[in-house]
């Protein structure tokens, strides 16, 4: 018994030395301390070992990470990349990456070079760092719970696929969270292939000069108080399921091509509470099926909502058309998709009975916009007096549009719903 | 030439004595103001003055100078019995009409916007009207010169400017919904560039930020609109429209017996 107890203190006591061992070494990096680079630092650290890197300028090439070290930067030292190398590759789990400033990784037109790349890693943590000017900025690829936190990410601000990658790029990954981001100047934002269960909040994506945000086959993903503004295209996201997006932002998206939101091929989703605001097309939903759009607000937008027929079994409900120029298109007389209990601004019905829903229902596809949608030469007619007539005739003889889209149950006040 | 100026001037001089000109003046700058104290938005006034400057300038133009142009007939033949030529009566008139309703018209959009002199779209805005009233001038007193007939000519005359500002966007859209199996880009384009109306609404639509809704139609069609290229193309054609109205009038005015 005695014995026992013995051998129970000992084991607790050298796992104590163990892990404090562990934790406590650290690693100091400048120009005067004993270790002058990353490189040699990381040569002796031990696992679990943190190498605190004081504010300079390192021009080391590529910096190798394969060991489970904590990589602390304090005054924000710069790490260069001159133009000609990936600045930070990692290849260990447990690894973090915090205060850094990462500039100028190389370019090429076959590799994807990066600020910081994270391959085939567990529980990564990159956070509070500054990427600026890199051709890819963060980079994970086969990752696993890792976390991208309030990084400044500014790209090269260069148009075209050999001048500039994306600023967050994660392909093949689960667990991931990305918070508090600012990214600008890249190609795409945020592009995500195969992120599956992750949450994406609280970041902000603009002057991007393709996407905001693109994301393909990442099911199960959460995407909440993000913003997306001025991006070349808006956000594209494609062949998923599952999807929930809330109290985000898309505005002025605006461009001959650009949308607030393309949803292709997006299943079992849903959107709620956002606003779309000054984009040519708010929502563009194209393949959609079983996807919920439900109290959101679309203000300004050329279109608020493009609506093709090959969607289905989608519901949008209470949201709030708002001045926008056309509140819905479609490109066939039918649309198999449940409009209904929406707030639009330009309904003129009445409610004679009180119950705050209109008598009559609302027609939101115009003739006008339904030919544009099939046949778009026909948009020279914007501002048309014949068109504006045209609208007119509409809303008094509503037997002259052959579009059967109408919600039913149009709401005769705004709804207020709250994030 | 001298004739000519003086001719011009005593016909300017005649055209500043009618009240109901000023009249015109004072309701598009009373408009004007009207919109600007409704909305802030520099683009949506603009797109308003459009709106306005198709209903209004067309239908003013063409029918103030049709029954001013029928008015001073008989003045006209007591100036040929003097020893001036017809082309330099008919040109004198036509020319002081130009001046005039386009002095009018920028005068009635530029004073209550003098503050956006320097937006390129409001000068977009004014060429085009002031283009569009020189086309309808010329289009009434084209009609004014192949008429005799004081009500043939004025519904002739209104026959046409329901045509032109409204009927023939109508026209286009039946034509896209009828044939809207085909590719019809350059159709479409062909039709907007014959008539002056659409000629003016796009080249403001193209410099606003509505023009991004055109951006879905194919390549074709935002080469030809969305340039300095296509705005000097639009222009071009309006030129055109005036042009060749007034030029048909003069042959036709020379040749008549009056």
């Amino acid at each position: 018994m005695e014995r026992e107890n013995w051998k129970g203190w000992a084991l607790s006591l050298s796992l104590l030395v163990w892990c404090t061992a562990g934790v406590s070494q650290t690693i100091e990096v400048c120009s005067e301390c004993e270790y002058k680079t990353i490189k040699e630092a990381l040569e002796v650290a031990g696992g679990g070992a943190s190498l605190l890197v004081h504010s300079g300028t390192y021009r080391e090439g590529t910096i190798l990470v394969t060991k489970s070290v904590k990589l602390i930067g304090k005054g924000k030292p710069v790490l260069d990349g001159e133009g000609k190398y990936e600045v930070l590759k990692i290849r260990a789990n447990n690894v973090l990456v915090e205060g850094f400033e990462i500039i100028n990784s190389g370019r090429s037109e076959l590799e994807d070079i990066a600020g910081i790349k994270v391959e085939d890693s567990e529980n990564c943590v990159i956070r509070n760092n500054t990427l600026k000017n890199n051709f890819w900025a963060i980079y994970l690829a086969n990752v696993r719970n890792c976390r991208v936190e309030n990084n400044r990410i500014l790209g090269p601000f260069k148009v075209g696929e050999a001048y500039s990658g994306n600023g967050i790029h994660i392909w093949q990954a689960k667990g991931v969270l990305v918070k508090d981001n600012y990214i600008t100047g890249h190609r795409d934002g945020i592009y995500f292939e195969f992120v599956q269960d992750s949450v994406i909040e609280g970041n902000v994506s603009e002057g991007n000069w393709r996407y905001g945000l693109h994301f393909m086959f990442s099911h199960r993903d959460i995407y909440r108080n993000n913003l997306f503004r001025k991006n070349g295209v808006g956000v594209a996201v494609m062949y998923t399921k599952e999807v929930v997006m809330r109290n985000n932002r898309f505005e002025l998206n605006w461009g001959g091509t650009s949308y607030g939101l393309l949803l292709k091929a997006i299943n079992d989703s849903l959107v709620e509470h956002n606003v779309f605001y000054k984009n040519t097309a708010g929502i563009l939903m194209d393949e959609c099926q079983r996807t919920t759009i439900r109290e959101n607000d679309f203000v300004e937008n050329g279109w608020a909502m493009r609506v093709w027929a090959n969607s289905m079994d989608n519901t949008i409900t209470r949201n709030n058309f708002l001045s926008n120029t056309f509140d819905l298109s479609t490109n066939s007389s039918k649309n198999p998709n449940r409009i209904e209990g929406n707030y639009w601004s330009s309904y003129r019905g009445y409610d004679l009975n009180g119950d705050g829903v209109g008598d009559i229902p609302y027609r939101p596809v115009k003739l006008f916009s339904y030919i544009m949608e099939n046949n778009p030469a026909v948009s020279v007619l914007i501002k048309s007096f014949f068109v504006e007539l045209l609208n007119l005739i509409e809303d008094t003889l509503p037997a002259v549009v052959p579009v059967s889209v109408e919600d039913r149950k149009p709401l005769m006040e705004k709804v207020e719903w709250r994030r | 030439m001298p004739e000519f100026l003086k001719l011009l001037r005593a016909d300017l001089r005649n055209l500043k004595g009618i009240k109901w000109l000023w009249a015109y003046l004072l309701s598009l700058a009373g408009m004007s103001f009207l919109i600007l104290y409704l909305s802030n938005d520099t683009g949506k006034v603009i797109l308003s003055l459009l709106n306005i400057t198709l209903l209004m300038v067309p239908l003013v133009s063409s029918f103030f100078c049709i029954t001013y142009f029928y008015d001073s007939k008989s003045f006209m033949e007591f100036l040929l019995s003097q020893p001036v030529s017809r082309a330099q009566v008919f040109w004198s008139k036509l020319a002081s009409l130009w001046l005039f309703m386009s002095f009018l018209y920028a005068g009635g959009v530029l004073i209550p916007l003098i503050k956006e002199v320097l937006n390129p779209t409001l000068w977009v805005l004014l060429i085009s009207g002031v283009l569009l009233s020189m086309v309808f001038i010329s289009l009434a007193v084209l009609v004014g010169t192949v008429f005799d007939d004081r009500v043939k000519g004025v519904s002739f005359l209104l026959g046409l400017w329901l045509y032109l500002t409204v009927l023939h966007d109508g026209v286009i859209l039946a034509v896209v919904y009828l044939f809207k199996d085909y590719p019809l880009e350059g159709v479409v384009l062909a039709l907007a560039l014959v008539n002056p109306v659409d000629l003016a609404r796009i080249a403001v639509v193209i410099n606003m930020d509505v023009a991004a809704l055109m951006g879905l139609s194919e390549a074709l069609f935002r080469e030809v609109l969305g340039s300095l290229w296509g705005l000097s193309l639009a222009f071009a054609f309006m030129v055109l429209w005036f042009a060749l109205p007034a030029f048909l009038a003069s042959l036709l005015f020379k040749r008549k017996a009056l």
